[in-house]
């Protein structure tokens, strides 16, 4: 009996409000094209695969290119620079890198600093090598 | 101990017929009486059961549209509590994107 008078009607009216919401979720992707000039210039790295994102990863990267607004000029060239780099990556990758961040930046000032000190170095260093390696010249 | 079968239902209305060609016109104006009182009041009970069973089909019909109004109110909640969950999921991941992505250290860095 209640699955007659209760399920039934239910389902059948549930079916049509999810598809209302539903189809509100999908009218939200947006083309490359009806980004204005700023959004463009925050996502100029996701420019030629804008178009094939899902609706949600757009407004993510639309709520980013919102905040990009607000950064400073060095912030916002950084911001570019690394945001094709981050759509690379996988949702697990992208999920391990914020635990990682979140970690990292509950770690004291002092330790934080010491440890950004070191990569930088190691990075200057494999630069380094990779640039006299370059230049030295062949023996034959 | 009578172990015939109970005569059916066709022979007791001949009994009852026979029987009643033999009974006398005042005994049988009291018992068209009766059958006349008695149908009215069968009549009467009808009526009283099919009021109630409107009543009744009223009641099923607005329960079922309480509950299509309620079921519609549930989803309605739910997916206003979905939106609600995931607005706040992605204002999280906005910071976070954020900081990642403006941060001296490469990206490597976090996902290695």
């Amino acid at each position: 009996m209640w699955t007659r008078f209760l399920l039934k009607p239910l389902l059948t009216h549930q079916l049509a409000a999810f598809l209302l919401l539903g189809l509100s979720g999908v009218a939200n992707a947006e083309t490359w094209t009806q980004l204005s000039p700023i959004q463009q210039q925050a996502l100029a790295p996701l420019a030629h695969e804008w178009n094939a994102l899902p609706a949600k990863r757009q407004q993510h990267y639309l709520a980013l290119a919102k905040k990009y607004t607000t950064l400073p000029p060095e912030k916002q060239a950084a911001f570019i620079e690394r945001l094709a780099k981050w759509n690379s990556l996988t949702p697990e990758q992208r999920h391990k890198a914020r635990e990682k961040f979140t970690h990292f930046n509950n770690v004291p000032v002092e330790k934080k600093e010491a440890v950004k000190r070191m990569i930088k170095e190691k990075e200057t260093g494999q630069n380094s090598g990779a640039s006299s390696s370059a230049q030295t010249p062949s023996d034959h | 101990m009578n172990n015939n079968p109970p005569p059916s239902v066709s022979k007791i209305k001949n009994l009852l017929n026979r029987s009643a060609d033999t009974l006398d016109s005042k005994v049988l104006t009291e018992l068209a009486a009766t059958r006349h009182r008695v149908l009215l009041q069968l009549d009467h009970i009808k009526t009283d059961t099919s009021g109630l069973a409107t009543l009744r089909l009223h009641a099923v019909n607005m329960q079922h549209e309480f509950r299509f109004w309620l079921g519609i109110m549930i989803v309605v909640a739910c997916c206003f509590a979905a939106n609600q969950g995931w607005q706040h999921f992605n204002e999280d991941h906005t910071e976070v994107d954020i900081a990642i992505l403006t941060d001296e250290l490469p990206i490597d860095v976090y996902v290695d």
